[in-house]
């Protein structure tokens, strides 16, 4: 069943089929919270409370609409959410180190060295370069999947693609 | 476009074969654009080896509970039915018939040229008489096999306000919430949410009417806030969907 099919049952009220979605869906939400915070024990709350939304939102979502932009727009909401209501943990942000986390993947294919690089590299650059980066080099969004999340046009997105690129290499060098 | 685009460009493998011959010509050519490529190219490509991370075991657990539980809901309303005192009992029966006299009436007044027959009698019959369970699947049925039409609408409305099931009059909501957008359903809505005083009624009333993002919502949300004799949770889920409604999307 594709993700539409199964947000058709979870809209006939078949929740049982929310398991499926939580499964496909719920590292890959998790890893955009943890890139974007850095916080492993923060973005497991966040992806309880995407995946929460989806139950209580269900009839919003449109059949036609690509299932993974509409979840990503909503996760991206919900981080929102929690830097408004807690303006204080986003200015501490890069205080906080990288928390290695004992469910690390092991298949992590950076040396420690380079890996700590990268993330002190994504740190520096600016949020929307960030988000821009995780959504279309991790998660693999097209940019008209992006373009849905963000809240802006699929040009618009390929130009930030750019930006993010050059500004990502900048911090890397310097970091 | 200038050198630093098309090295991007050359990454993302943007550029047509023509484009792609020509700048690979001009690295050859050009040892500083050949390290420039090469610097952009390392970096993007130890952004790309991140590997991603697994969550704990916790919060695939955390939601499974969660689901089990929101799965639970209208079996655990149906069990409190099981529960009731004879004279709730009677109480019960008494809101059944008077649910399917206010269908029935309804009805009887609706004129005999407009689709009606998206109702048929049986419909009436289950959401009038039968068990909690088929009078919800009843109510969804009707809502997810039939385009927004003014008799169904109207039946839902009546189910909403005078089911004596709280599950049934929730499901009423659900299913209008599927016409949120329409502006008849939110107004609709907006005056059951004054009328309605079932605190758990009102608080998806608010939730469905949030998911419209619209203005009215909005402001009929903060007029209620000026009263003093709100139910606790039905305020805090109006301060909540407030602002939602002023960050949202």
């Amino acid at each position: 069943m594709t993700d539409s099919e199964l947000m058709a049952k979870v809209k006939q009220g078949e929740l049982r089929f929310m398991s499926d979605i939580f499964n496909r869906h719920h590292v890959s939400i998790y890893n955009y919270f943890k890139k974007m915070t850095g916080r492993p024990s923060l973005s497991e709350d966040l992806t309880q409370t995407v995946f929460e939304k989806v139950i209580r939102s269900k009839h919003a979502y449109n059949e036609q609409s690509a299932f993974k932009a509409w979840l990503f727009k909503m996760a991206k909401n919900s981080l929102m959410d929690h830097y408004r209501s807690n303006k204080k943990m986003q200015i501490t942000y890069d205080k906080i180190p990288e928390q290695v986390s004992f469910y690390d993947d092991d298949s992590e294919k950076l040396d420690p060295d380079l890996k700590a690089k990268v993330h002190n590299a994504l740190k520096r650059i600016k949020h929307e370069h960030k988000e821009i980066l995780i959504l279309t080099r991790f998660e693999n969004l097209q940019y008209a999947e992006a373009a849905a999340v963000v809240g802006i046009s699929e040009n618009a997105v390929k130009a930030r693609v750019f930006r993010a690129i050059k500004s990502f290499k900048e911090a890397y060098y310097n970091s | 476009m200038e050198r630093e685009e098309k090295i991007i460009a050359y990454l993302l493998n943007e550029l047509n074969t023509e484009e792609r011959a020509d700048f690979e010509s001009a690295m050859h050519a050009d040892p500083e654009l050949k390290q420039a490529f090469l610097s952009y190219q390392t970096s993007l490509s130890s952004l790309d080896k991140l590997a991603a991370e697994t969550p704990s075991i916790e919060l695939k657990r955390k939601f499974e509970s969660f689901l089990k539980n929101e799965i639970a809901k209208p079996q655990a309303h149906q069990n409190n039915l099981r529960i009731l005192s004879p004279l709730k009992w009677m109480g019960v029966a008494a809101s059944i018939l008077l649910a399917g006299f206010f269908l029935n009436q309804f009805i009887q007044d609706a004129p005999t040229n407009s689709d009606f027959n998206t109702i048929n009698p049986e419909w009436i019959q289950t959401v009038s008489t039968g068990k909690t369970s088929e009078r919800i699947q009843a109510i969804h049925e009707i809502t997810d096999k039939n385009d927004l039409d003014p008799t169904i609408l109207k039946a839902i409305e009546e189910v909403m306000y005078n089911d004596q099931s709280s599950n049934v009059r929730l499901a009423a909501v659900e299913s209008l919430g599927q016409y949120v957008h329409q502006s008849e359903v939110q107004l609709m809505l907006i005056e059951a949410l004054q009328k309605i005083e079932t605190p758990i009624i009102k608080i998806e009333i608010i939730n469905t009417l949030t998911q419209n993002k619209d203005d009215k919502a909005k402001d009929t949300f903060e007029a209620m806030l000026a009263k003093n004799d709100l139910n606790d949770a039905v305020r805090n889920e109006l301060h909540t969907n407030i602002r939602k409604l002023e960050n949202i999307y």
